[in-house]
């Protein structure tokens, strides 16, 4: 019926004008798969206004689809014979998929590279993006999540207190949190103010990255060589920093096992200093929970410490590509391969990119008269799936201003804040090494460390211990050959 | 009679023992009920544990049922159990019924197949692609009928036919019936235990569809339940990604709890059957 009635809509309009119009042919589909789940994604193809833009200006059917569990249900659909043309993968997928000749190498498409490139900016060092010399993944501005942690200490608690010193040395961390921890600030006559909290032994990285250490496998450079986070000469200083906050009772018994949202909004209540990414804590909407709970919980944040050396905050990976790519099946035909260029292209113009950053111009965003962005009230509910289609990743500082206008200030300061750069994900390891087992065993033998469950003094017994169990100085050798032929270490 | 001070200390014990393993049991449900009825301030303020919460909320209910996704996942899920059981249950009986009778040409070789499929299944590909030949996916009898009769409650029901007395059928045929006389009017009003049984087991099963759905189905309206709190559920350990708001803790238990709470009602009232079905063929004699 509903073809009856296309077929005589077309008729009369070619009478009618005497022509046939030459375009009006059916879209090519495009099936890209994610593993980006927007849980506000609209349901029905009709509501999404990303998907009936870019099919508007596009003349493609470009539709992104998300897969739970996605490598078992990717796995199938791409050996199944599944009608797909791209999906997303991180590194490792990426080079089984290579090797197996699924994708398409797209080294020689350089005008849509260099379109990219001009709309996204290029990274030096894209090691990510690459198989056997050849590129594969579609490059992509990632998220820097990384720079997203931040220390959040109280500022109502910092008015309380006028003569309370706001850290800037790890020594003066201690003390700030020594003495909250004690002085009951919120006033309650109970002593449960917690002194220093974070997610898991990353959270940690705020106190040791200042002693050029953080607590677990980094791949890091100093003076041109490839070294270890765990090799560096300050590291028993650090542990043992941590271990006086463990004696002292000053860090939060739960941050080696709880990561959960709540345990933001408990923070809130009660904690003096906590290492967290700003996205969990100051963002709107959990401003809004957390001054429900707590009215007076009113949070700011404070630089990286320094402590005899430069200020760092927290870990950071040097690729900024590392990640989630789109890559393309070597099977599609040239008109298909010709649909996701022209859809690429347009997520690289000004309107493409906000499309995907915050939904159409004057509907859900305006500009201002100095040509900033503003969201339109409401529209950020509508728009709170968009990051599915981001194939080409945001450029990040320019997306968080426009998203989280009420962070803005957290965002370019956790941006401009020093970071302690890894390498780990630049490394690309051989497919019989295992970095998970030796990975646990440090985070274990850390805590170990820092509870006094083993004495600091046995560390360099513990280093020799992955060296002769888990091949550290292999991997390390490993890590310092490829990292020299990138470019990026002399030896 | 008079008991030992022996015999007193060992039931002490005893009940000690079995009060820890109650609550070991007894306390994650109750803290999933107590957090879907807590006011989320009072979660906080506690440290995100509450047993019993000093007041008692809807919101999280509330706030739940205004997602249409969820009642949507909520009418596939029974959809699909309902349909899914009958439709299971009938094949089942009409291929255990045969192969309970002795007179059957080959059913020993059948049964060894059967068997067999039990212990190497084909795997998730080539399932998939059967899935697909057949033009089933995204639609919902890609959740069940690629399953349709399971090996486990094959073999039951067959054994419970085959402890039915052998004159009953003598006596069904003489009076005139037909095979298929026999199966309608004499052996299934007989089956009632081992029906509810197996029905209960595929039942729960289709309850719980997750990897069909995510298998097999990209269609966002035919997702079923539990795929739909699973993505809520995944939530809960965050990572650092800024675009997506959590949904509340207490959101998230109330979604637990109107999961499971049509089975667990349901659960009691044929409760009674299941001793008796999976206790069908066990003795023999």
């Amino acid at each position: 019926m509903k073809k009856l009635i296309s077929l005589l809509l077309v008729a009369v309009m070619v009478l009618s004008f005497g022509l046939v119009n030459a375009s009006a042919e059916e879209p090519v589909t495009i099936i890209c798969y994610t593993n980006d789940n927007a849980n506000n994604a609209p349901t029905d193809l009709k509501d999404d206004f990303v998907y009936q833009t870019i099919l508007a200006r596009t003349g493609v059917d470009f539709r992104v689809v998300y897969l739970d569990e996605y490598d078992t249900s990717l796995a199938a659909r791409l050996m199944g014979g599944d009608d797909w043309h791209m999906f997303l993968c991180d590194a490792d997928q990426m080079r089984t998929y290579a090797a197996q000749d699924m994708l398409l190498p797209l080294s020689s498409y350089t005008d849509m590279l260099n379109t990219i490139y001009g709309s996204y900016g290029e990274d030096t060092n894209i090691s990510a993006l690459y198989y056997d010399g050849e590129m594969y993944a579609i490059p992509a501005a990632k998220a820097i999540s990384d720079y997203y942690l931040m220390l959040l200490v109280r500022n109502d608690w910092n008015e309380k207190y006028p003569d309370l010193k706001v850290p800037t040395t790890v020594d003066e961390l201690y003390d700030y949190c020594h003495f909250l921890a004690n002085n009951d600030p919120d006033g309650n006559g109970i002593k449960d103010t917690i002194g220093f909290t974070g997610w898991g032994i990353n959270g940690l990285s705020a106190i040791t990255a200042p002693y050029d250490v953080v607590l677990g496998n980094y791949v890091i450079i100093r003076d041109g060589k490839v070294t270890n986070s765990l090799l560096q000469p300050r590291m028993v200083e650090a542990l043992e920093m941590c271990k006086k906050f463990f004696d002292e009772g000053l860090l939060d018994p739960d941050m080696f096992s709880s990561n959960s949202q709540v345990k933001a909004h408990v923070i809130a209540c009660n904690t003096a200093v906590a290492a967290m990414p700003w996205s969990n804590i100051l963002k709107a909407a959990y401003v809004a929970q957390y001054k429900e709970v707590n009215p007076e919980a009113d949070y700011t944040w404070i630089g990286a410490l320094s402590q005899g050396g430069d200020p760092c905050y927290g870990v950071a990976k040097y690729d900024k590509y590392a990640g989630d790519h789109a890559v393309i099946n070597a099977d599609v035909t040239d008109k298909e391969l010709e649909a996701i260029f022209k859809v690429l292209e347009y997520m690289c113009t000004e309107e493409g990119m906000m499309l995907v950053y915050a939904g159409v111009e004057n509907e859900h965003w305006t500009r201002n008269e100095d040509g900033s962005i503003a969201l339109v009230p409401g529209a950020d509910k509508l728009t709170n799936y968009t990051h599915m289609y981001q194939l080409l990743g945001r450029n990040d500082a320019f997306y968080l201003q426009v998203k989280f206008p009420e962070a803005s200030e957290a965002t370019a300061f956790g941006l401009a804040t020093p970071r302690y750069i890894y390498y780990n994900t630049s490394v690309v390891l051989p497919d019989d090494f295992n970095l998970a087992d030796m990975e646990n065993y440090v985070k274990t033998q850390m805590l170990a460390f820092i509870k006094g469950e083993r004495p600091i003094s046995e560390y360099e017994a513990f280093v020799q211990e992955l060296n002769d169990n888990y091949a550290f100085a292999d991997y390390m050798k490993l890590a310092t050959e490829q990292l020299v032929e990138q470019g990026l270490a002399n030896e | 009679m008079v008991k030992s001070k022996n015999d007193v200390a060992f039931n002490i014990v005893v009940y000690a023992i079995m009060i820890i393993v109650l609550l070991v049991c007894l306390i994650p449900i109750l803290y999933v009920i107590s957090m879907s009825f807590t006011p989320y301030a009072e979660l906080v303020k506690r440290g995100g544990f509450v047993l019993i919460p000093s007041k008692f909320t809807l919101t999280a209910y509330h706030e739940m049922l205004k997602d249409g996704s969820l009642l949507n996942g909520l009418w596939v899920t029974v959809r699909l159990t309902v349909i899914g059981t009958i439709c299971n249950l009938f094949f089942t009986l009409l291929m255990a019924y045969p192969l309970s009778r002795h007179g059957m040409p080959g059913n020993k070789l059948i049964m060894k197949g059967i068997v067999f499929t039990m212990i190497f299944s084909a795997g998730t590909v080539p399932t998939y692609l059967i899935v697909k030949a057949t033009g089933l996916l995204n639609t919902m009898f890609a959740m069940f009928v690629p399953g349709m009769i399971s090996v486990y409650n094959l073999i039951i029901t067959k054994a419970f036919f085959e402890g039915l007395p052998e004159e009953l059928f003598e006596s069904a045929r003489l009076d005139g019936c037909t095979e298929f006389g026999v199966l309608w009017r004499i052996v299934l009003p007989m089956s009632l235990p081992i029906m509810m049984t197996i029905g209960m087991y595929y039942a729960v099963a289709h309850w719980n569809a997750y990897m069909v759905a995510v298998l097999y189905i990209t269609d966002q309206d035919l997702r079923p339940l539990q795929v739909i709190l699973r993505r809520m559920l995944k939530a809960a350990n965050m990572d650092m990604s800024a675009d997506e708001v959590v949904p509340a803790e207490t959101l998230k238990m109330a979604a637990v709890c109107f999961a499971t709470a049509p089975i667990v009602v349901i659960y009691p009232f044929i409760q009674k059957y299941f001793v008796k079905g999976t206790l069908a063929g066990a003795v023999k004699g």
